[in-house]
């Protein structure tokens, strides 16, 4: 399915805000979302990262959310943020070990619609950022649709996809793994994080981006629709 | 607290700007920061930041440069850079982003209020602030001649006026007024146009007035004239050096034919404030081993005067060595008083550092011994007797015996000139890596005191042999390659992991040592004779061995490795500590990293392409 552009999807945005029961959601909706034409340095954005069960959407469940705020391209970490679910079925093993996070560490966290709501106020106004965006997409979406009975519609860049075009355009075979967050940082000379929390990830992701855009852009404008992902490219 | 920007906390904790903040408020710091990426070209600090923000290096490098261009310093990892309130409109510091950095930036508002609440921290910030600009001046300083050490300048640099001449036919007394009207402590005595001679108020009192001569005859009755010159170019610290051998105060500076002016060691002391001369004639007036080594406990003080003067590293080794030369000999002269004199001519040896002239204050003694062929026995025990006094007479002096047991008090390193020999040829025909471990350090002896007749023409003698000796040039290179300088593969300084000496570098071991081994095996590739490092790299360079690039970098790489722990050194004497080679990265500036991560990679370079050389023909 094509994506809808920039136009349309602002358009059903608003009606989606007029359907939604007051709320989070339809606060969030009911903002405004950042101009297009405006360029990537003075657009905030939220750098977001989801830690899951698992990757399919339908099935697994979202365990923690980390966000950083960027104001342009400058992070502030003042508005760091994470917050955790408490799972309504038990970790698998094998993300428990990738996450560091145990049924115990779980239980402790709230519930997905305090989760959600904390996140969906900070978000509003903003592009979110994450590395593989489809997943946190995937996974918020359905989060909605099953608080709020809609999904989300959040304008979104990916740092992955971002990666990819780079890697296109200089004609890169793009190696296995070469497209992982570590690796991609590692190009742009950014260090090397030991943890791996939401919000780590989020901070890792945001820098990266910080580095791509500096990198493409060099002293040229470069507005915000040249990288979103959703809405996609202007029809 | 859970462990939110735990990470950006544990960076803080290693930067000694922020390290100093009590652990709550590090808790709670990372969330005032900014993060910033900036890519390389992009000037630094960036237009839109403001006085008093505080840039820390996460990540890359930035450098820092004055109106001139001139590199002040070098922003890296851990490295905090304050944005001045006003810009020194004198000394304008840019920087540049020379490699992609990420930056944690505390905002203004925010690093005032944690200066005003923690004094240390006002410290760090203060100095980083100040860095630039203080560099800035220091480098303008540099360019003119006040506040120079002697030893960087040149002798024609310190004439401060034409010679004040006399003609041989003078008499005393018209010299001595003439030496009063003055107010000079010494006359160049003119034959019409040419140089005849010196006259000193030394030669006054000791030729004239002591002698009981009339002071009626003329001057060039007690003038010296079999004279030592140096001319205008002539580094000061080589007059110094000469003066304090020869043991004389003044010095005609020429040029051409003509005496330009006349220097005194007084001048130079004046200027240097060091007392190398003095140290070395103090030394020879000792009569006794106790003596000499109450003289002796002025050498670290040498050490920090010279490099507070701005001694290069070629100058330090030289005086630290001459002083050592200079106790050496009297130890020798002192022993043979006790001893009787020598059977048979002999010459004691300097090894290692020593015998190169690249010593500091802090080494043991490594030497050996060299005499004429005898049948006597008696002469090999008179000369272990005479090593075991000048041994620890040295060590009484606070140079250690040597922990190798490199000395003539060992027979292996107490021998005749056969002996010698048959080592020589020894170690050099059949190699493997002990013999050319100890190859290296024979190749390494220098004549200190003695007959030089016995063993310089063994040493060119055995220079030559190797230059035809293929498996010989190759052990050599195998061995300058067993160690590696303490560069990881991420341009990190690689420490020593624990032990006494946890968490630094041995820039002896790991640096300096490194580039006079290679610097020997290209001397060996040249057929060089020089021994200084420094020298055999001019000299490789000038055999077309190494490029000139590589050769100078490598003399940079030595240099700085030398001047750093020169330095380091005279922080420990000062703090009354034992000087060591051990230094801990911690207490370099940034510059100072950068450079010393720069000479570590020059030597890996240097080693990389000496090792594929000898991998592409098994020999060199």
């Amino acid at each position: 399915m094509q994506p809808p552009g920039p136009l349309l999807f602002c358009w059903r945005r608003q009606r989606r805000a007029a359907k939604v029961p007051a709320g989070p959601l339809r606060d969030y909706l009911a903002g405004k979302i950042p101009d297009l034409s405006k360029d990537c340095r003075e657009t905030p954005f939220l750098a977001v990262d989801l830690e899951t069960t698992g990757l399919n959407p339908a099935e697994d469940q979202i365990l923690s959310i980390g966000w950083v705020a960027m104001d342009g391209l400058t992070i502030r970490l003042d508005t760091a943020g994470q917050c955790w679910v408490r799972p309504t079925r038990e970790i698998p093993e094998a993300s428990a070990v990738i996450h560091q996070i145990t049924d115990d560490q779980a239980a402790r966290g709230g519930s997905l619609s305090e989760a959600l709501g904390r996140f969906l106020e900070v978000l509003e106004g903003r592009v979110m950022l994450a590395h593989h965006a489809t997943v946190e997409l995937g996974f918020l979406d359905r989060a909605c649709q099953s608080e709020y009975g809609f999904a989300c519609m959040i304008p979104t860049v990916d740092t992955l996809r971002l990666a990819q075009q780079d890697m296109e355009r200089r004609q890169e075979t793009v190696r296995s793994g070469g497209l992982r967050l570590n690796a991609l940082r590692e190009r742009y000379n950014l260090p090397r994080y030991k943890g791996h929390d939401a919000l780590n990830d989020a901070l890792a992701a945001a820098e990266l981006f910080a580095a791509q855009i500096t990198h493409r852009a060099e002293d040229k404008p470069l507005p915000l629709h040249r990288v979103l992902h959703r809405p996609g490219p202007l029809w | 607290m859970d462990a939110e920007l735990q990470e950006i906390r544990d960076f803080l904790l290693t930067s000694p700007d922020y390290a100093v903040l009590p652990e709550p408020v590090l808790d709670r710091l990372p969330k005032l920061l900014n993060v910033r990426y900036l890519r390389r070209g992009t000037p630094f600090p960036p237009e839109e930041s403001a006085a008093d923000d505080l840039w820390l290096v996460r990540a890359g490098a930035v450098d820092l440069r004055d109106s001139q261009d001139e590199l002040l310093d070098k922003l890296g990892e851990g490295d905090i850079f304050a944005v001045p309130e006003d810009a020194d409109p004198l000394n304008p510091v840019s920087g540049r982003v020379v490699e992609d950095a990420l930056f944690y930036l505390l905002p203004g508002p925010d690093a005032r209020e944690l200066r005003q609440q923690h004094p240390g921290f006002a410290e760090r910030f203060e100095r980083a602030s100040r860095r630039p600009a203080e560099q800035a001046r220091a480098a303008l300083g540099a360019g003119g001649n006040r506040g120079q050490g002697v030893l960087t300048v040149s002798v024609g640099e310190l004439v401060t006026r034409p010679p004040i001449t006399i003609t041989p036919e003078s008499t005393i007394r018209d010299a001595a007024e003439r030496m009063t009207e003055q107010e000079v402590s010494a006359l160049i005595v003119m034959s019409g146009d040419a140089l005849a001679g010196i006259v000193t108020d030394h030669d006054l009192r000791k030729r004239c007035l002591a002698a009981g001569r009339s002071r009626q005859e003329p001057v060039g009755n007690i003038m010296s004239s079999r004279l030592q010159t140096v001319t205008r170019e002539t580094p000061a610290f080589e007059a110094l050096l000469m003066m304090s051998r020869q043991d004389i105060h003044h010095l005609p500076v020429m040029s051409g034919q003509q005496p330009v002016g006349l220097i005194s060691t007084t001048d130079l002391i004046r200027h240097q404030g060091t007392n190398a001369v003095y140290l070395v004639r103090d030394i020879r007036r000792c009569e006794s081993v106790e003596a000499l080594s109450q003289v002796a406990r002025s050498l670290p003080e040498l050490q920090i005067q010279l490099v507070q003067s701005g001694a290069t590293a070629f100058h330090l080794g030289q005086a630290v060595t001459a002083v050592i030369d200079a106790l050496t000999r009297r130890l020798l002269k002192l022993a043979e008083t006790q001893l009787g004199p020598p059977p048979v001519p002999y010459a004691w040896l300097a090894c290692g550092s020593q015998g190169r002239r690249e010593q500091s204050v802090h080494t043991d003694q490594d030497n050996a011994l060299i005499h004429a062929d005898s049948k006597d026995e008696e002469v090999d025990a008179y000369f272990a007797r005479l090593a075991e006094f000048v041994t620890d007479g040295l060590d009484a002096c606070g140079l250690p015996h040597c922990p190798g047991d490199v000395t003539p008090a060992n027979a292996h390193w107490r021998r005749s000139v056969s002996g010698w020999r048959k080592e020589f040829s020894r170690v050099t025909y059949t190699p493997d890596t002990k013999r050319a471990m100890l190859a290296a350090h024979y190749f390494d002896l220098r004549v200190v005191h003695g007959d030089a007749a016995l063993f310089d023409p063994l040493r060119s003698e055995a220079l030559t042999m190797v230059g035809g000796q293929p498996p010989f040039l190759a052990q050599m290179a195998r061995n300058a390659l067993r160690r590696s300088p303490p560069l990881g593969f991420f341009r990190q300084l690689v420490l020593v992991p624990s032990g006494e000496q946890a968490d630094t570098l041995d820039v002896k071991k790991q640096g300096l040592l490194l580039i006079s081994s290679l610097a020997q095996v290209y001397a060996f590739q040249g057929g060089l004779t020089g021994m200084h490092t420094l020298d055999r790299l001019a000299g490789a360079v000038h055999a077309g061995v190494i490029t000139r690039d590589a050769g100078e970098n490598l003399c940079d790489a030595y240099e700085t490795l030398f001047t750093l722990r020169a330095r380091h050194q005279v922080d420990q004497v000062k703090a009354g500590e034992a000087p060591d080679n051990h230094i801990p990265p911690k207490t370099l500036s940034a510059l100072e990293r950068a450079h010393l991560k720069d000479a570590f990679a020059v030597i890996g370079t240097m080693q990389k392409n000496l090792r594929s050389r000898l991998a592409a023909k098994g020999t060199l």
